[in-house]
């Protein structure tokens, strides 16, 4: 040791060399001998301070670490180590710089594949072999190099680095061009279905993202780096994807161009889809992962964006022709690029509007007179791109808009709802509709569905419910068939209404079912009444002579029945009445009775007919009927008297009795009704049923009427309800401006109806002028609260 | 002040003792030689803060000419003049319109008489509302009803801010009904 330690560089260089030489050929080495090499080094930089003679080397070298400046004589054997680190690493340097050329020239004797494999191959002995060597070098690494860099010698690396440094500054050129060159040539090939070796390119991105080992983050390029993921990716950014990503837009610009030629767009999707899966899968496998965007991005852009008009213009053909399966495909490639889906919602849902309408254009007919036709109709097209837009769409926010605003036309604007020959539209049509189709679901008869069936029919009203416009105007014919239903005990189950109700009221709130819910409890309340009523008839001994059922309504939570018509009831009836009206009277004090006799019904036993019949009778038939006890005919005057009723009120319900050939008009007209009318019983009456139902007989010349009175009912209360709502919101806010008033307004209503602008303005003149609002002094768009 | 009041004051045929009545007010008019129609009338009301229309208190004289700073009828027409040649902005005139409604209207009446609104526009408008004419016959078109309080201080807004040809309407501000409607209606005019 003692005698290598004097030893100059030249001395030992020859021996380090010749080792060098033996490890990039990559052979085996036995221990020793590498020992023996860093020995070479070791002894080489110590040497300087023994050759110095200067103290112990030990401390000496302790303070080269420390790089002690302050003493004049380690400053000067400083300098002299400096000089003997600086002399070693040139000379490593150009051994490597050597190497790497050695390569490079042998490389370029080589192409295509050949060129790749022998690339790669030496990449990898060459890295392998410059870690030996950092090895080798430890000493210079950890003493002359560091403290150059702990300086800020920039020119300056660790033995690996410098290697990799070498070789990038050697074969940059090289890379870039035949290389790289050659990895996109593989690529293609790839593209093309040709089966390519991955390794290869995999390797050669792999060195591509090692040589990035020395890039720092540049301070004069702050904030380029920062966008910039990673500066250690620079070389293969700059080397190999900028131009891979140009490749591939080149080649899928061709690609797409040539396949649309002679393909369908649907199969173009296909394509598109596989092939963005393919680059996805090829980042994977043998690019760096952080290509994957830029990738994508670039494959979008080619593969999408630029084709959006297309797909658009195809979209509306698919949709034509109910191609789900490609709408969902072209749904998730548009989704991916930024404002992909923005022209798709806009073509959906002018499809759906128009689907919506031409659907109720075809059944006009029907649907005009008949409630579950129109429904089932609006359903039918609701469901079909509901599930079209939560299988296919992913029930994607947009979307769903665009189906419900779509809904919320066709429901509320079509054929129907549009007055025949005129353009305004009815609003009272579609609520009207779903009521009456409603009533059918919940009415009694022959073919009522089971629970769980009943429960689904009431959820799909419900959808169509949801869209409605004019939901009060809907309220008031719900109530009203609610209230026929419950008074002629005509509801298929409690259960069905309640639940009904009780979707009403999640959807619209409290306030909106308060008035059924009590009509409901009034019912009940009433079944309870009747009992205890002739349960105290029986216990006091007094018959009614027959059986006796009331409903007691509050006037304030039931719809108008129509007016309490004066009628003198057959005896038995009317002792029932007074006798009720006076229990009533001892139960609730200051409640006043009206009787409705038009609603109210009873069964009547005919024994003059050739057969037994039973009568289900309306209360005013029944009067007539009973008349007919005592005499077989009699006239128009002589019936009037007896029934003290007025004449046009006496009349629909004697022709219903004509009409069912109960009774006969023997002389004179039903409409004049006077002495010349002569009225007889039907004796050769005959029917097959034993139980005959006339109450059906009963002509409802109201419905006309009816719907003018919720019509204009409506109008009133919406405009009481708009003002108490203005008047609620600047209650609190005390001052705000017009417009967002009227949106608030707008808002708070909309559950209920649609409030018109106008009607809204109009609203607020109202409140001006009764000094609730008045404008703010100087900002006429301000309002103010007064209280 | 107060002998030119008295001058006026009592008038025979005015029933208004303490006051200047109509028949006052018409002689006063004579001496300011000011047609009745005229917007310095409007004006002199105003600055007398005027309750009625065709009378004036004593104290609302006293107050009016002091702040007109006017002792004689020569003095007064000639303020009257200043201030109604004087600049038309809304700070000033504003306050006009807005008093003539008060002023015009029946006392115990919320609302001003269609008939008499109209007078006083074409008096307080003149020259200022090129759509002045159209907003007449508008108005006269509709059932005859009375003018609202809100509807009179708007059209003020309207006058001043909205252009000729209405193309800088907007539908959904915060203007009363009867002014979209009127738009409306020039519109398809």
């Amino acid at each position: 040791n003692q005698r290598k330690a004097n030893a100059t560089i030249d001395e030992i260089w020859q021996d380090l060399e010749a080792g060098l030489q033996h490890i990039y050929r990559k052979e085996p080495m036995i221990p020793q001998r590498y020992m023996q090499l860093y020995t070479y080094v070791y002894d080489f930089c110590t040497a300087v301070s023994t050759h110095a003679g200067q103290g112990i080397p030990q401390q000496q070298q302790k303070n080269l670490i420390r790089g002690n400046n302050n003493n004049k004589k380690s400053a000067n054997m400083q300098n002299e180590t400096d000089f003997v680190g600086q002399e070693l690493y040139n000379k490593l340097t150009n051994f490597i710089k050597n190497h790497v050329e050695s390569i490079l020239k042998e490389s370029k004797t080589r192409t295509g594949v050949d060129q790749l494999r022998y690339f790669t191959t030496q990449w990898d002995q060459f890295t392998f072999c410059s870690r030996v060597v950092d090895g080798i070098f430890a000493y210079l690494n950890r003493h002359w190099i560091k403290r150059e860099l702990e300086n800020g010698n920039n020119n300056i690396y660790v033995i690996y680095t410098l290697a990799l440094v070498t070789w990038k500054q050697t074969l940059r050129e090289h890379m870039a061009t035949s290389i790289v060159g050659g990895v996109l040539d593989l690529i293609e090939q790839e593209r093309q279905g040709i089966a390519i070796t991955s390794s290869l390119v995999k390797g050669v991105v792999d060195c591509l993202v090692e040589l990035g080992i020395d890039e720092v983050v540049d301070s004069n390029n702050a904030a380029e780096s920062t966008k910039a993921v990673n500066p250690k990716l620079r070389v293969y950014k700059k080397l190999f994807e900028d131009k891979f990503i140009l490749a591939t837009e080149a080649f899928y610009v061709c690609e797409a161009a040539a396949f649309l030629q002679g393909n369908p767009v649907p199969e173009y999707m296909k394509k598109a889809e596989s092939r963005l899966n393919e680059e996805k899968f090829r980042c994977e496998t043998y690019l760096h992962r952080s290509s994957l965007q830029p990738l994508e991005r670039k494959c979008e852009e080619v593969l999408i964006t630029a084709q959006l008009e297309l797909f658009q213009t195809e979209f509306c053909v698919l949709l034509e022709n109910d191609r789900d399966e490609d709408l969902g495909r072209m749904y998730s490639l548009c989704e991916r690029v930024e404002g992909g889906l923005d022209e798709l919602r806009k073509a959906m849902e002018a499809h759906v509007q128009k689907q919506g309408l031409n659907a109720l254009e075809k059944v006009k007919e029907q649907a005009n007179t008949d409630p579950k036709t129109f429904v089932l109709t609006l359903l039918e097209v609701h469901n079909r791109y509901s599930k079209l837009v939560e299988v296919h769409f992913k029930n994607e926010a947009g979307f769903v808009q665009a189906l419900d605003k779509a809904a919320t036309v066709f429901i509320n604007k079509n054929c129907i709802t549009h007055a025949e020959g005129s353009n305004a539209v009815s609003s009272s049509k579609c609520p009207d509709m779903l009521a009456r189709y409603c009533d059918g679901l919940l009415r009694k008869s022959a073919k009522n569905s089971e629970d769980s069936e009943m429960e689904e029919l009431l959820n799909q009203v419900m959808i169509i419910f949801k869209y409605l416009e004019d939901k009060d105007i809907f309220q008031r014919f719900y109530t009203k068939k609610f209230a026929h239903r419950l008074v002629g005990s005509l509801s298929a189950s409690d259960e069905a209404e309640q639940s009904m109700i009780g979707k009403l009221k999640q959807m619209c709130g409290f306030e909106y079912t308060s008035k059924m819910q009590r009509m409901f409890t009034d019912t009940g309340l009433s079944r309870e009444t009747s009992e205890k009523f002739s349960e105290k008839c029986s216990n006091s001994g007094k018959a009614l002579g027959c059986n006796f059922n009331v409903m007691v309504l509050g006037a304030n939570s039931w719809p108008s029945l129509g007016s309490s018509v004066p009628l003198n009831l057959p005896y038995t009836m009317s002792t029932c009445v007074s006798e009720f009206t006076s229990y009533y009277n001892e139960m609730h004090q200051g409640r006043k009775l009206t009787w409705i006799f038009s609603h109210s019904k009873g069964e009547v036993v005919a024994s003059c007919f050739s057969k037994r019949y039973a009568f289900v009778a309306m209360t005013p038939q029944m009067a007539i009927l009973l008349l007919f006890n005592s005499c077989t005919e009699m006239d128009g005057k002589t019936m009037l008297e007896g029934l003290q009723i007025k004449k046009e009120h006496a009349i629909p319900q004697l022709a219903s009795l004509v009409k069912a050939e109960i009774l006969q008009v023997k002389e004179g007209d039903v409409a004049n009704l006077d002495e010349t009318t002569k009225i007889a019983l039907n004796l050769k009456f005959t029917n097959k049923k034993m139980k005959v139902d006339l109450t059906k007989f009963v002509a409802r010349s109201e419905v006309k009427q009816e719907q003018q009175e919720v019509h204009q009912h409506v109008e009133e209360n919406r405009k009481m309800v708009i003002q108490a709502a203005i008047v609620r919101i600047m209650k609190t806010r005390k001052t705000m401006a017009h417009s967002l008033l009227m949106t608030e307004c707008i808002n708070q209503l909309n559950s209920r109806f649609k409030p018109k602008v106008q009607m809204v303005k109009k609203c607020i003149d109202i409140l001006i002028e009764k000094e609730y609002l008045a404008r703010v002094d100087g900002q006429k768009d301000t309002y103010e609260y007064l209280a | 002040i107060k002998e030119l009041f008295d001058k006026y004051a009592n008038h025979p045929q005015d029933n208004q003792p303490g006051k200047i009545g109509p028949n006052g007010v018409s002689r006063l008019l004579d001496d300011l030689r000011l047609d009745a129609e005229d917007r310095k009338v409007l004006i002199l009301a105003y600055k007398m803060g005027a309750q009625i229309m065709c009378e004036f208190s004593w104290d609302e004289w006293r107050k009016g000419m002091r702040d007109l700073k006017a002792d004689s009828v020569k003095s007064l027409r000639s303020r009257l003049d200043k201030i109604d040649a004087g600049p038309k902005d809304s700070s000033q005139f504003k306050p006009l319109y807005q008093f003539a409604f008060t002023y015009g209207k029946n006392a115990g009446q919320r609302n001003l008489e269609l008939s008499t609104a109209l007078v006083y526009w074409k008096i307080l408008f003149k020259d200022q509302f090129p759509l002045l004419p159209q907003w007449e016959e508008f108005m006269q078109t509709r059932s005859g009803k009375a003018v609202t309080k809100d509807t009179w201080n708007l059209l003020f807004d309207f006058a001043t801010s909205i252009k000729p040809d209405l193309s800088d309407y907007d539908e959904n501000g915060a203007w009363p009904v009867t002014l979209d409607d009127f738009v409306k209606w020039a519109r398809t005019r």
